[in-house]
């Protein structure tokens, strides 16, 4: 089960997730806040809205998976293999 | 020794080597916990191939080459992916882009190009990469798209 932990910080001070993940609070305007973030390469970061809307249409691809026919669709156009 | 699995799914029973697995270590968006998955190709919906997991053969997604779609798509993979994947060269890399395939209006079907699928062929690991910043979206349309395509095709000419 997954709990949320909330802690209270200061602009310029950091949150240490693990040995390799650091979140500074970088700057606080208004209503937003800049965060920067420390992390190893192979760990991704993102806005979660972004990775929520790829979830939602991962999703949604798998739902709909009739075998359909590519050329009733594109009329039999066909490209080059680039790769 | 090649291992082969058979698994059960809506195209009927098919036969894995297991040389073909595809191992997606995050897993997917959306399936995180589902990390073993391989493409099947079937004549009737060529080009469009599936992405269907081992574990849970319900579990497809429709994919293509993203090219076929869009002739001037770019790839940015990151160091991170690079390293993950353990990627030495851009001739082991694979890609495919999933399909939104509205049932009920086919021809309106979407591909998500912000998102591709990178796939190391050496060693079949593989990520579905998010090109978080870059001008593509989640979902453009197939079939404008391939108008797009052609246009760019016909001034090479």
């Amino acid at each position: 089960m997954i709990s949320l932990l909330v802690l209270s910080r200061k602009k310029e001070e950091s949150i240490m997730i693990g040995e390799n993940i650091e979140i500074k609070i970088v700057k606080i305007e208004g209503r937003s806040v800049k965060i920067g973030i420390i992390a190893p390469k192979g760990i991704r970061v993102l806005r979660k809205e972004l990775y929520d809307e790829i979830k939602k249409e991962n999703i949604e691809a798998a739902k709909n998976t009739v075998l359909i026919s590519f050329k009733d669709i594109t009329g039999g156009v066909k490209f080059e293999n680039k790769s | 020794m090649v291992k082969i699995q058979k698994i059960v799914t809506k195209f009927g029973e098919l036969e894995i080597d297991e040389e073909n697995l595809i191992h997606f270590e995050e897993g997917i968006p959306g399936f995180e916990k589902h990390k073993n998955f391989v493409i099947v190709e079937r004549k009737e919906s060529e080009p469009i191939k599936w992405l269907v997991c081992i574990d849970e053969p319900n579990i497809v997604l429709p994919v293509i080459d993203p090219w076929l779609i869009r002739v001037d798509y770019d790839v940015k993979i990151d160091e991170g992916t690079i390293e993950m994947l353990e990627i030495e060269s851009e001739k082991d890399v694979l890609i495919v882009c999933v399909l939104v395939i509205p049932p009920d209006n086919p021809k309106n079907m979407t591909i998500n190009l912000l998102a591709p699928i990178v796939i190391n062929v050496k060693n079949n690991q593989a990520r579905q990469l998010i090109m978080e910043g870059s001008e593509y979206k989640i979902r453009h349309k197939v079939n404008e798209e391939i108008k797009r395509s052609q246009k760019i095709l016909l001034k090479k000419v």
